[in-house]
């Protein structure tokens, strides 16, 4: 028994089914990362992951047992999920959205103890985040942003952590610091890791194995030096790239160039 | 948060005193006006539970709805009691034995079983889509409001002058039970809703981010769906409709008092009683002898102050 494993998963809108028939096993601490082209099913797969979509087939177990079965509350003590970014209607702090994310162990008319602000806080500095804790989240660079959603993650003490490309609207200088801070949450506490990732180098880099998905099935789950093969990369993503092993240590780096040269 | 309670009572108190017969402080005891002021201290309480209520039901749908334009009448309330008093009145609907108690009544029921067709509109299985419910109340207030044109252009009955003024909102009351209803459901709501404001700082995130933080999203939203509709219904069957007050005032107490609904809601319930009592002054005294109905003054004095709020904190941002 992993500690994660997904059966036969068939999930997706009403009328577009966009997984089909999706298996794969997870054991804990792993860091894994999901890849694929455009609609191939990353987001979707996450999300039902994550307890938004139901699925209409399959079975999705978490310390072998179905999490579509298990309250939102419960489910969202094992498992918290980082989004691309919060769009949030109203100037809150961030410390009070990350104190939000205790909300998994607090009941309806419940408020926050002392001892939830000291979770706060210590995901506060775990992510670097302390000092700007009285800052309104939409006054936030994206990067800061991002930290503070890892640190709102961080406080709901899950197992498994769920990110929807944490890096999509960052620079470089930030993209590999909050990789980092995952990766090393993920050393740390033996934390397991998902995360979609659409830069193939950057998911090279840090995750242990890749998912590579394209029109809702999987093409391969395996390491990024066997996944990130030239001839796969080219027939998913229709492009044309070369794949380099020598310059980083064996993992793989990807270079497209243009299809008419 | 003090300031307020401290400028309610300011308000409450110079209501008591301005009117079409002004009262200097020193007479306020003497008995000979006892009868005005009764009349007026129920008019402050009036207005007071009403513009908590309006504002505290526009706070929750504000959060809830994740609409900063969302307001107690978005998803058709007003527009269904409106319908339903305007019938009421031209149709002279006055059983005997409900007294002064049937025309809120025709009101609350038929706000009612309107919010009730707009939720079962957008209702999806076992979800109810936020931006459904938005669209399919927008859509029942214009058809409603529709009818209500239609009837009103269409009678040449003598009550004509009482629908328009119930339809344009007013703090008067006839009757002592009315008031103590409106009241108890107006605080029961603004008590509760504090009580379970945390849940709707976690709503206003965005419903899939309330999912993967454990909220019972459909759950909470069915919980203020109905406060919220029972609080506006109340208010609506009393006092017409007052507009303005549920869409600024969250936004104002926002300014000063932040985001977070535990405490926006109180102080919209603060904010909304003393609007409601300063708007209630200017209705008795600007055009003295005649009255102004009261959702006028709310809205020509509401718009343009409204305007210079937004305008102003958009420079210091």
């Amino acid at each position: 028994m992993d500690f994660l494993n997904v059966i036969g998963l068939n999930s997706g809108y009403r009328n577009n089914p966009v997984l089909k028939d999706i298996s794969f096993n997870v054991k804990k601490g792993e860091f894994i990362g999901i890849i694929g082209p455009n609609g191939a099913g990353k987001t979707t797969l996450l999300k039902t992951l994550s307890h938004i979509i139901t699925p209409a087939g399959g079975k999705v177990l978490l310390n072998g047992r179905d999490i579509h079965s298990l309250s939102s509350i419960l489910f969202a003590r094992q498992c918290a999920m980082v989004g691309q970014d919060l769009m949030s209607l109203f100037s809150f702090t961030v410390e009070e959205i990350v104190l939000m994310g205790r909300n998994p162990y607090l009941g309806l008319f419940k408020q926050e103890r002392r001892e939830d602000i000291e979770i706060v806080n210590t995901a506060l500095k775990r992510t670097n985040m302390s000092l700007l804790k009285e800052r309104p989240i939409d006054e936030l660079s994206a990067g800061e942003r991002q930290r503070a959603l890892i640190a709102k993650a961080l406080v709901q003490q899950p197992q498994l952590l769920l990110l929807d490309e944490p890096t999509a609207h960052l620079d470089i200088g930030y993209q590999t610091d909050i990789l980092d801070l995952i990766r090393s949450l993920n050393n740390e506490s033996e934390l397991t890791v998902v995360c979609v990732l659409h830069d193939l180098n950057l998911a090279s880099q840090y995750c242990d194995k890749l998912l590579l998905l394209d029109k809702g099935k999987i093409i391969g789950f395996d390491s990024p030096a066997e996944i990130l093969k030239y001839d796969i990369l080219e027939r998913t993503f229709n492009a044309r790239c070369l794949v380099n092993k020598e310059i980083l240590q064996g993992k793989p780096v990807v270079i497209p160039f243009p299809k008419k040269a | 948060m003090l300031i307020l309670v401290f400028l309610l009572l300011v308000a409450a108190l110079s209501s008591l005193l301005i009117g079409s017969v002004s009262i200097s402080p020193a007479r306020l005891l003497s008995p000979a006006l006892r009868g005005i002021l009764f009349l007026r201290v129920t008019r402050i309480v009036l207005a007071l539970v009403a513009g908590a209520g309006l504002a505290v039901t526009g706070a929750i749908l504000q959060g809830l709805l994740k609409n900063p334009l969302a307001d107690p009448y978005i998803l058709g309330i007003s527009s269904g009691s409106g319908l339903g008093a305007v019938i009421a009145i031209l149709f002279g609907l006055n059983l005997s034995f409900l007294g002064s108690f049937s025309l809120p009544l025709a009101a609350f029921l038929s706000g009612f079983v309107t919010i009730f067709l707009v939720y079962m509109l957008s209702k999806k299985g076992a979800r109810v889509g936020t931006e459904d419910l938005l669209l399919s109340g927008v859509i029942i207030t214009a058809m409603l409001s529709g009818i209500i044109m239609f009837i009103v252009s269409a009678t040449e009955r003598e009550g004509l002058h009482n629908a328009l003024w119930w339809l344009l909102g007013n703090t008067q009351i006839y009757d002592l039970k009315l008031l103590l209803f409106v009241s108890v459901i107006s605080v029961t709501g603004i008590i509760l809703s504090t009580l379970l404001a945390r849940n709707l700082n976690i709503m206003s995130l965005g419903e899939e981010e309330a999912i993967t933080m454990g909220l019972n999203v459909e759950k909470v939203k069915l919980i203020f769906f109905v406060i919220s509709s029972v609080m506006t219904a109340a208010v609506v069957s009393v006092c017409g409709m007052i507009g303005f007050v549920g869409l600024i005032i969250p936004h104002i107490a926002r300014r000063f008092i932040g985001p977070d609904h535990r405490r926006l809601i109180p102080a919209s319930a603060l904010c909304g009683g003393i609007y409601l009592i300063l708007c209630d002054i200017l209705a008795r005294r600007v055009t003295q002898p005649i009255e102004l109905p009261i959702g006028v003054v709310t809205a020509i004095c509401g718009a343009p102050f409204f305007i210079l709020f937004l305008r102003r904190s958009r420079r210091s941002k």
